[in-house]
């Protein structure tokens, strides 16, 4: 429990009517009683801090990573994910994933070791200490919200977000953040004094104080059990992304090696809406815009131009991803045939109707001129299934599963 | 982290240490509370967030966990103080940590409401019910052998 500022409080009852110093006396002896039965050891401050330090790690961890991958994802005019190395958003997108999953715990059991300062009296005392505890709104909220629609998302569960999870997630995120450095500047100092103490209840203090160990877990024990449960979800999970962990991933919601030619789908042709026209034998690609020679190209075509072969994984936001061998036409070589400029961009748009998400997305300059950057017609040594986007997909370098878009009906040259 | 001497407590009557506000507290309010208000304007007004769904779900998180989680675990903490045997409880806290996160995480993987039909056979693809029993067994047969951990140098200090 956090130590009351008697002589702060009672500076401001001075000034405070008979009934309200009453009131608050007896509020006060209230939250004393309450403080008094929630003696554990556990709710200290030695293992809040080192709680606190552990969520501050993971935090920023899942903060950053989050943010490329929401900018990969959503990518404003000004942001580009490099195309190299190509592995970057699996790493970056399966770290978030994972951080997030560890930090239930850490969370959770920061939540409890600080849970009696909730009744701390008087709650508050200036405007500034003000503005520092109602930070704790979004910040406990908001940090709530987070792992709640985190895990939600990547298991599939979307009956209790009734908004765009990847915008509230992010704006979210941001919330979070400001709240941890208000409360990063406040504890601060806290926390320095409370790992300096050292924890109370280890043999050696225990012994110094001439104390009995207590009954249960030490702060130690606490802290070891809470670090061993996340790393129980970690290697229960990550195998859906990390391949040496895949035998243990028991709750992982994705099976990495299962579909079409070994690698999962997200959405197939059926749920789409594309079947009809993916085999339709008048099948075309066009290629048209800001470019010399636009024309269309038959399957049979694409097939006789100079195919390239790619080890591309596909990473899905909901944290799973695949390494595959991918085959098929160099995009920039098809751009090559229609006389495109060099350094463009290109939008590339899917047979699905204009009105679903992510029916068509853009790639970008350094992208386009990529060599791994391919339309692709053959996964792993197999004509492209249709779930996987037959006749032809868009695969590349660094991009999220929703933007490497399938079934595409046309590149239009930006 | 123990020290051989360590700090003394704040004298009485003292502000303790969080309430001494130097730079970083006031730097930390002032950017703090500037990543709040941008955020806040951005779930505010951009497209898709649905403020009032978002809003009630995080304060209703908020209060769940304060006012119903950890009240549960309290009285939790209770029982295995008065039923479960001395040297089996460090046993019994750790599992009961380790077990409540798992359920916590794979809760929405139990129930029906996640098998949509949006994605092929790579998604959900285990039966779900049967891996959370073999983690809480794996996780319970590691405290039980804890427990006979402690028994066995409970057993050998007694003598």
């Amino acid at each position: 429990m956090a130590a009351e500022p008697p002589v702060e409080a009672e500076e401001g009852e001075e000034a405070l009517p008979r009934a309200a110093t009453l009131v608050l006396g007896r509020s006060k002896a209230a939250s004393e009683r309450v403080a008094a039965r929630f003696e554990s050891p556990l709710h200290d401050e030695w293992v809040a801090s080192w709680l606190g330090i552990a969520l501050g790690v993971a935090f920023t961890v899942c903060f950053l990573t989050g943010l490329l991958d929401y900018l990969a994802q959503h990518p404003p005019s000004w942001f580009h994910l490099p195309a190299r190395p190509v592995n970057l958003y699996r790493v970056t997108e399966g770290t978030h994933v994972v951080t997030g999953i560890a930090t239930i715990p850490l969370l959770l059991a920061k939540l409890w070791s600080v849970w009696p300062k909730l009744f701390a009296w008087p709650p508050l005392h200036d405007v500034a200490q003000a503005l520092e505890r109602l930070s704790l709104i979004p910040l406990v909220g908001g940090s709530l919200f987070l792992l709640f629609t985190g895990v939600a998302d990547i298991d599939y569960w979307y009956s209790p977000m009734p908004f765009f999870f990847p915008t509230a997630h992010f704006w979210t995120a941001w919330m979070v953040v400001g709240a941890l450095i208000v409360h990063i500047g406040a504890k601060a100092a806290t926390v320095r004094t409370a790992l300096a103490r050292g924890a109370a209840d280890s043999p050696p203090a225990a012994a110094a104080a001439g104390t009995a160990p207590r009954v249960g877990l030490s702060r130690r024990g606490f802290l070891g059990a809470v670090f061993a449960a996340a790393g129980v979800l970690v290697l229960t999970v990550a195998g859906e992304t990390v391949a040496p962990l895949r035998k243990l991933a028991l709750l992982a919601p994705r099976n990495p090696t299962v579909g079409p030619a070994h690698v999962p789908v997200n959405q197939t042709a059926v749920q789409a809406g594309v079947t009809r026209a993916a085999v339709h034998p008048g099948y075309r690609l066009a290629v048209e815009g800001n470019c010399a020679s636009p024309r269309s190209f038959t399957l049979d075509e694409l097939r006789a131009l100079p195919q390239r072969e790619a080890g591309l994984p596909i990473t899905c936001v909901e944290g799973w991803s695949a390494a595959a061998s991918w085959r098929g036409v160099p995009l920039r070589l098809l751009l090559d045939r229609v006389a495109a400029p060099q350094g463009v961009a290109v939008r590339v748009v899917s047979l699905e109707s204009a009105e679903r998400l992510y029916s068509s997305s853009v790639v970008d300059g350094a992208h386009v001129a990529d060599p791994d950057t391919l339309l692709a017609l053959e996964l792993n040594g197999e004509p492209l299934d249709l779930d996987h986007g037959y006749p032809v997909r868009l695969i590349a370098p660094d991009r999220p599963g929703v933007l490497q878009t399938k079934w595409v009906a046309k590149v239009v040259v930006l | 982290m123990t020290t051989a001497h360590p700090p003394d407590p704040p004298p009485a009557g003292e502000p303790p240490v969080a309430e001494r506000r130097g730079f970083f507290f006031w730097v930390g309010l002032v950017v703090g509370w500037g990543l709040i208000v941008f955020a806040l304007h951005g779930l505010l007004t951009e497209h898709g967030t649905n403020p009032p769904a978002l809003f009630r779900l995080l304060i209703g998180l908020n209060v769940v966990n304060d006012a119903l989680v950890v009240p549960l675990l309290v009285v939790l903490a209770l029982v295995v103080r008065r039923v479960v045997p001395r040297f089996a409880i460090v046993a019994v806290d750790v599992g009961l940590i380790a077990s409540a996160v798992v359920l916590l995480y794979a809760y929405p993987l139990l129930g029906d409401w996640t098998r949509t039909t949006r994605a092929g056979d790579s998604r959900l693809p285990w039966d779900y019910a049967h891996n959370v029993a073999v983690v809480l067994a794996a996780i319970w047969f590691v405290c039980a052998l804890l427990a006979l951990l402690s028994w066995r140098r409970g057993r050998s200090n007694a003598r």
